[in-house]
């Protein structure tokens, strides 16, 4: 007989048990590797094509400040910077003021909005398919908006449908057409709606104020200079500005939800120690459980060594199947819990929300290391039992 | 028919005694984490719910939200302060002019920066608001740049100790004093003088009007609806979009933004139905002080939406290891239930038996949880409100009622783990279990 069969057989001899404990290794692996996606994801969130040639410049004192509007020019004056277009962020109501409804709502220069965020990709809002032509219709309507497909899913919106969104920050609401949908596979957030910066100026009767700068650097190497520039440039005026990368810019947002590192990593470090406890537990109740026949098998000539070796293979084993299937359901669930965040604000942060795939990876390692770091305790001791003690005991 | 005696199950939990730690370590620390996460929601509500007196009103511009995002005019504002259910001292109303602005500071030791409000008030503006004390140096001098800091953001930012020098709108302030809010909102502020910060920012309308309504009776917004001082329709918080875009002919009608059990004063109620009084068109909304910041709770912190999705699944996996270790304590003892049903307990009692063992267990567990918890009582943090885009500095609170609630949790898995074991335990065939070896 294979001993892999002769384990095999073991863990299948009490069914409840070994399903019981493999299900509660599988949870655990899922929220360790579900936490430390979710802190990689906030961290480094639009990291990839696209946003690393941006950068966002924002009045010093704090993002709630405006900048006057010539600003934008005198960035897009500067040579190793591509394009550059005003944002505004609006900030209104949609329907009502429950969380669910939020969204982003930012003004662009609808001129060059598709030169600095070139990876949101204008699609059709039903299908997803490319539709570049739509962005057209948008450039041409003052009134018009793009906002993401995912959007236009939530709120079962359709291409040419009004809305109106009701000013909290500024004392206008804004009639807005939908002209366009947007999908970005990467780079950009799945979350916002854009619509014409001029619009919304005239609407406030032209105060020139617009919330931050978006610029796309000609190139990656020129970011460092372009941001010393910029900031030098504005020094002592009325207006100050801090200049970040998108990257550094969005971590801010997640910075001020407070310590979330060390609160995640609390949490997924209680969850590895209660898994601990789990494997031990099951182990040791095994263990026990078979002291009689382990014994047997020890008289019938199988060394301690031997006999340790098959009971950390089983429970190594249980431990490897309970962590796979844990990590396979927090890949699993990436789409669901993104899905489930809609309705609360986290939804701006879980947008886009996917696991990297060193993650599940790590998150199985975890488990096998704590299964048979837990077990090997319990084994122990019932492999060096003595033969007639074990033989007296039964079962 | 008596039960089986308590004392069988706890023997055997004290035998069994590996088993029994471990299954309740196991059980503590999804009940720790639940804790955990109940105190920071209790922390977070103390700070938002705890803030407020029923006769102190707010106007902010209509649809505001929150005074980061208001604006008040100057003469909106005169306005304001000669309604006639304002309170006077001698001919002066009780009312103060208020400007926000936010600064982006640093924490201190790392962890990024955030938005802090920074009040510009006045005198009245502080005795409108009894709780926040002066508990270091002095307040800032009319017409000076100097600010007072909270003790909890003095303790978590950078440039707010006593004698720094914060850069606010292209000079340096000192903050001169220390203040403490107890657990109010305002303990997560910076305040200084509204003339000079309004002027520093160039602010030329302010960005609220607090008021103090004249004395009066106080009651909660259900009693005055009870009393026919209020209707119905005037409370609730969740307008639909048509209602905020439209002001309709009949104003009475419109909502008031009442939270039902909250208490508002008669004077306080005639303020809240003002601005129609101020404006043609209405452009200004009024609210409780108390509504005011009750209503900040509503978009909720993620921190805490992400601690009960983990507390959850936690909850289900010590779930998984109760039934295991009461099925492995039911496995070994099936001659003993044998025994016990054979001398005369019927199944009933059985169940009962186990279920009570398997809660018992989960009891310990959910109290050392729930104990272990008060490790992060007291602690202090701070997380953004998004309501006002600011830091909302709070403390962890394990309160007599999060405990409760820790244990029972602890004893809900109890039941959920120990109920099929329990019932497999009422099953057992008496002749075969006492043959078995």
């Amino acid at each position: 007989m294979s001993y892999l069969g002769f384990v095999l057989a073991n863990l299948l001899r009490n069914r409840r048990r070994s399903i019981l404990t493999l299900l509660s290794l599988a949870l655990s692996v899922f929220l360790i590797s579900t936490l430390e996606g979710l802190l990689q994801h906030v961290q480094n969130s639009p990291r990839m094509t696209g946003s690393e040639r941006r950068v966002i410049v924002r009045r010093r004192t704090s993002l709630q400040d405006r900048l006057p509007e010539h600003y934008v020019d005198k960035v897009r004056a500067i040579p190793s910077v591509e394009a550059a277009t005003p944002m505004l962020w609006f900030g209104g109501l949609y329907k009502n003021t429950k969380p669910e409804n939020f969204f982003g709502q930012l003004s662009c220069d609808p001129d060059l909005f598709r030169q600095i965020v070139p990876e949101a990709e204008v699609v059709d809002p039903k299908t997803g398919e490319p539709r570049p032509e739509l962005y057209e219709e948008f450039r041409k309507d003052r009134s018009g908006a793009i906002a993401a497909r995912d959007l236009f899913v939530k709120f079962g919106w359709k291409l040419g449908d009004k809305i109106t969104l009701i000013g909290t920050i500024y004392p206008v609401n804004m009639e807005l057409t939908l002209r366009a949908a947007y999908h970005a596979k990467q780079g950009t957030d799945n979350q916002t709606l854009y619509y014409h910066h001029k619009y919304i100026d005239e609407l406030l009767g032209r105060p020139g104020l617009i919330g931050v700068v978006s610029a796309r650097a000609k190139n990656v190497d020129d970011i460092p200079a372009i941001i010393e520039q910029v900031d030098a440039k504005f020094a002592n005026s009325e207006f100050e500005t801090l200049t970040e990368t998108e990257r550094a810019f969005q971590a801010g947002f997640v910075q001020m939800l407070g310590n979330i590192e060390f609160f995640l990593r609390a949490i997924a470090t209680a969850v590895a120690f209660a898994m601990l406890m789990v494997a031990a537990n099951t182990t040791a109740m095994a263990a026990r459980e078979r002291a009689h026949e382990i014994a047997v098998m020890k008289a019938i000539g199988f060394t301690p060594a031997r006999t340790l070796a098959l009971l950390l293979m089983e429970a190594t084993l249980l431990c490897t199947i309970g962590a796979a299937v844990g990590a396979f359901l927090a890949w699993a669930t990436q789409g669901v819990l993104e899905a489930a965040s809609q309705a609360s604000v986290m939804s701006f942060f879980l947008s886009g929300y996917s696991l990297a795939p060193w993650i599940p990876v790590a998150g199985i390692a975890i488990g096998v290391l704590v299964g048979v770091a837990s077990s090997l305790g319990p084994c122990w001791r019932v492999a060096q039992l003595p033969i007639v003690v074990g033989l007296r005991r039964t079962a | 028919m008596l039960g089986i005696p308590l004392k069988y199950n706890l023997r055997h939990l004290v035998v069994r005694w590996v088993a029994t730690v471990m299954t309740a370590l196991g059980i503590a620390l999804p009940t720790g984490v639940f804790c955990a996460v109940l105190a920071l929601n209790k922390g977070l509500e103390t700070a938002l719910k705890q803030t407020g007196r029923p006769d102190t009103v707010v106007f902010l511009r209509k649809n505001a939200l929150s005074e980061t995002n208001s604006s008040v005019s100057r003469e909106d504002a005169t306005k304001i302060e000669a309604l006639s259910d304002v309170a006077r001292e001698g001919d002066r109303s009780v009312a103060s002019r208020e400007v926000i602005v936010l600064l982006n500071l640093p924490r201190i030791g790392g962890g990024g920066n955030s938005n802090v409000a920074i009040r510009g008030t006045t005198a009245r503006g502080r005795a409108l608001r009894p709780e926040v004390q002066l508990v270091e140096g002095q307040w800032p001098g009319d017409g000076l740049s100097e600010v007072v800091v909270a003790r909890g953001i003095a303790n978590r930012f950078e440039n707010c100790q006593l004698g720094s020098r914060l850069p606010l709108g292209k000079r340096d302030w000192r903050v001169v004093g220390i203040f403490d809010a107890g657990a109010t909102a305002y303990g997560s502020e910076i305040w200084g003088d509204a003339e000079t910060l309004a002027g520093a920012f160039l602010r030329d309308a302010w960005s609220a009007v607090w008021v103090k309504a004249k004395p009066s009776e106080v009651k909660s917004a259900e009693q005055w609806i009870a009393a026919g001082k209020l209707k119905p329709s005037m409370t609730g918080p969740d307008e639909p979009a048509e209602e905020l875009l439209q002001v309709k002919e009949d104003d009475d009608m419109k909502s008031l933004n009442l939270v039902e059990e909250s208490l508002v004063s008669e004077s306080a109620l005639e303020l809240l139905k003002a601005p129609k009084k101020i404006t043609e068109i209405a452009t200004l909304e009024a609210m409780t002080e108390v509504d005011y910041f009750r209503k900040q709770t509503e978009l909720g912190s993620p921190i805490a939406g992400i601690g009960s999705f983990i507390a959850l699944v936690m909850a289900v996996g010590a779930a998984f290891a109760v039934m295991n270790t009461m099925y492995a304590a039911i496995a070994s003892r099936s001659r003993e239930i044998a025994v016990l049903r054979a001398i005369g307990y019927p199944r009933r009692a059985v169940m009962a038996s186990f279920l009570v063992e398997s809660v018992i267990l989960a009891l310990v567990g959910g109290l050392l949880g729930a104990l272990a918890s008060l490790a992060v009582n007291g602690i202090s943090t701070g997380t953004t409100n998004f309501a006002t885009f600011s830091e909302l500095t709070f403390a962890f609170r394990v309160t007599p009622e999060v405990l409760g609630k820790g244990c029972m949790f602890g004893g809900f898995l109890g039941v959920l783990g120990g109920l099929l074991p329990a019932y497999r335990a009422s099953r057992t065939p008496i002749l075969q279990a006492m043959r078995a070896i």
